[in-house]
């Protein structure tokens, strides 16, 4: 675990992202065809409910994100406190690592 | 597959395979989808990939932050098992798409190839059972013809006995008389037991489809009745073809001087002539290039189209056969360039035309368009097809009316439309219909069954069914449409035509074999 826990999920997320702004450049061009059928309405019918269970999965990862980045932002600040808690021990300021929790702590609680 | 809703209907008797709006076109189309799908399957395993990587991400920071830990997780597994199952959705669609094209082409391909390949073995096993086979299928052959007409003439006469045979022949004949204005077989069975008398009025010409299967036979029974053993191959038709080549060269060698090269100079022009604007406007400038339009034997014309916005476009306009002998003469248009281009050997004609085409100045990558009837046709799609004046020139587009090209190939950037008549054998010499890939469309019309009488008469005889100007009628009526596949040619065309306001300039060119 290092201080860019937020910038990695980030970078997953956005991977995430493109490849399903991919997946939805796929469907519209699966889509453009030319061909009048029974068997092409089944095939419309089986490509509809793919684009709408792919749009669905484009909603979930945008709720995800918000649950995702407050996690990890909660995370990287308390690691933040621990550390510091950590150097001012070193240094012999148990009061100062106390004060530095009590700064940060309203912050931790607003990612919640 | 049909045709969609949307569709204008054509006119009646015209049929269109190939092209742009053809079935392979609708199968490429399929694939492309399929593929389309795959992409689509493969971008969703990257989704459920990075959703597994933010997974890890959530759980190793759950160890700092537990309490947001259990909102993040479920949201990167729910990502995760959401990614994974709509990429094997995909794919199964995908597989779907691919299996029907696959089922397509193959039903498609497996009916005329079984059927072909039994016609070519069965006349290939009879030229090599011999003489007295060859004489015992031919008697076979008149008695179930006999029999045939006798049945024919018994069918016919019931309707004149009296009793219950006398009514069921009545209805027979009137039904028969009703279904006797029908395309096709129905139309032409009707016609055969419709009517008053014993013996029908009018007999439909069998279609140019029965003669594409029958000429294979034919290839074949001539390949195996010659002396000696041969490889039995799949398609004897050209190897018939040179064998006749060969036959008509030796004869011109025995009996007259062969011809020692080709010389072909300009003859006319270059003079101003009117801007083709349409299909038939194009196979016009094919009509003025037989002799009985005034023009000298052996000519093909090469138009210039010069466009507003200064580019030019070229339109070459080829006649068909004008010397029926066998026997090499001065005319480059014979029956000898029609049995070196069913053969696949070089032919004058063709090199008439590419010459001309070096010395009218097109220059690479202006446009042309090739246009020819009958074996004009044949000479286009040779020149167009050519791999070499296909670097050389920009090859767009070729139209044929009634030309035997089925097994002519084309490069994969130029359009072809292929205009045949039901009743015309003449395309279907060469023994193998046209490919409907999604480059070439054939448009088949059943001249039967017009409303012009001047059609219907044309209907009577494979003359009348051949004639550049029963051609004409058709192309009239088949350009301008809503058909895919004819608009998409169309379109081609237009880049060589150019927009109104283009100037067309024609130069006429001559070949002349040197002989001695």
């Amino acid at each position: 675990m290092d201080g860019t826990t937020t910038a990695r999920a980030v970078a997953a997320l956005g991977r995430a992202q493109e490849a399903l702004d991919e997946a939805l450049r796929g469907l519209a061009a699966a889509r453009t065809v030319d061909w009048v059928s029974d068997a092409a309405d089944g095939y419309r019918h089986l490509l509809g409910d793919l684009e709408l269970a792919v749009a669905r999965l484009g909603l979930e990862l945008a709720g995800t994100r918000g649950d995702v980045v407050r996690h990890v932002r909660a995370a990287d600040l308390a690691r933040a406190v621990q550390l510091a808690v950590g150097a001012a021990d070193r240094t012999g300021g148990g009061a100062s690592g106390l004060a530095v929790t009590a700064r940060t702590a309203p912050a931790t609680a607003a990612w919640r | 597959m049909t045709a969609g809703p949307q569709d204008t209907p054509l006119p009646p008797g015209m049929r269109v395979r190939g092209g742009r709006g053809g079935t392979q076109a609708r199968l490429a189309d399929l694939e492309r989808a399929a593929g389309a799908l795959v992409e689509v399957a493969v971008a969703l395993s990257d989704v459920a990939d990075a959703a597994v990587v933010l997974a890890a991400v959530v759980d190793q920071a759950a160890v700092w932050s537990p309490s947001t830990a259990t909102p993040a997780r479920l949201g990167a597994t729910t990502v995760l098992a959401g990614g994974r199952r709509n990429a094997a959705n995909a794919r199964q669609v995908a597989d779907g798409l691919l299996r029907a094209a696959q089922t397509y082409a193959a039903a498609d391909r497996m009916v005329l190839d079984g059927v072909r390949r039994g016609i070519v073995l069965g006349g290939r096993a009879l030229g090599e059972a011999g003489p007295t086979v060859w004489a015992a299928t031919a008697l076979a052959g008149l008695a179930a013809g006999l029999g045939s007409v006798r049945l024919l003439v018994a069918v016919r006469s019931w309707q004149y006995l009296p009793g219950p045979l006398g009514l069921l022949g009545g209805a027979v004949s009137r039904g028969g008389a009703a279904l006797s204005r029908r395309p096709g077989p129905v139309g032409g069975l009707g016609m055969l037991v419709g009517g008053p008398g014993l013996l029908p009025s009018d007999v439909r010409l069998p279609p140019a489809a029965a003669i594409e299967l029958a000429v294979p036979g034919v290839a074949g029974f001539l390949t195996g009745a010659l002396p000696g053993r041969a490889l039995p191959v799949r398609d004897p038709v050209p190897g018939a073809a040179g064998i006749l080549a060969g036959a008509s060269g030796l004869a011109t060698a025995l009996l007259r001087t062969p011809p020692s090269g080709l010389v072909v100079t300009p003859t006319g022009g270059p003079e101003p002539t009117p801007t083709p604007r349409t299909l038939a406007d194009v196979l016009e400038q094919v009509d003025r290039r037989y002799p009985a339009s005034g023009a000298e034997p052996g000519t093909v014309a090469i138009l210039r189209i010069d466009h507003p916005d200064g580019s030019r476009g070229w339109v070459v306009a080829v006649p068909g056969t004008q010397v029926g002998s066998v026997l090499a003469g001065t005319n480059p248009m014979d029956m000898t360039t029609n049995f070196a281009l069913v053969a696949g050997r070089p032919a004058d004609a063709s090199s008439l035309v590419a010459r001309s085409m070096e010395q009218a100045g097109i220059a690479p990558g202006e446009p042309v368009l090739l246009a020819g009837h009958s074996q004009g046709g044949m000479v286009a799609m040779d020149v167009a097809g050519d791999p070499v004046l296909g670097r050389r020139f920009e090859m767009t587009a070729v139209l044929t009316a009634g030309s035997p090209v089925g097994g002519m190939d084309l490069g994969p950037s130029t359009q072809a439309l292929h205009v045949e008549h039901r009743q015309d054998l003449l395309p279907g010499v060469e023994g193998v219909a046209n490919p409907a890939t999604p480059q070439r469309t054939t448009v088949v019309r059943d001249l039967a069954v017009s409303p012009l009488a001047v059609d219907q008469d044309a209907a009577r005889s494979v003359a009348g069914a051949h004639e550049l100007s029963t051609y004409l009628r058709t192309v009239r009526t088949a350009q301008g449409g809503d058909d895919p596949s004819i608009r998409g040619f169309e379109a081609a065309v237009g880049r060589v035509l150019g927009p109104a306001g283009s100037v067309a300039t024609s130069t006429v060119y001559q070949g002349v074999r040197v002989v001695g």
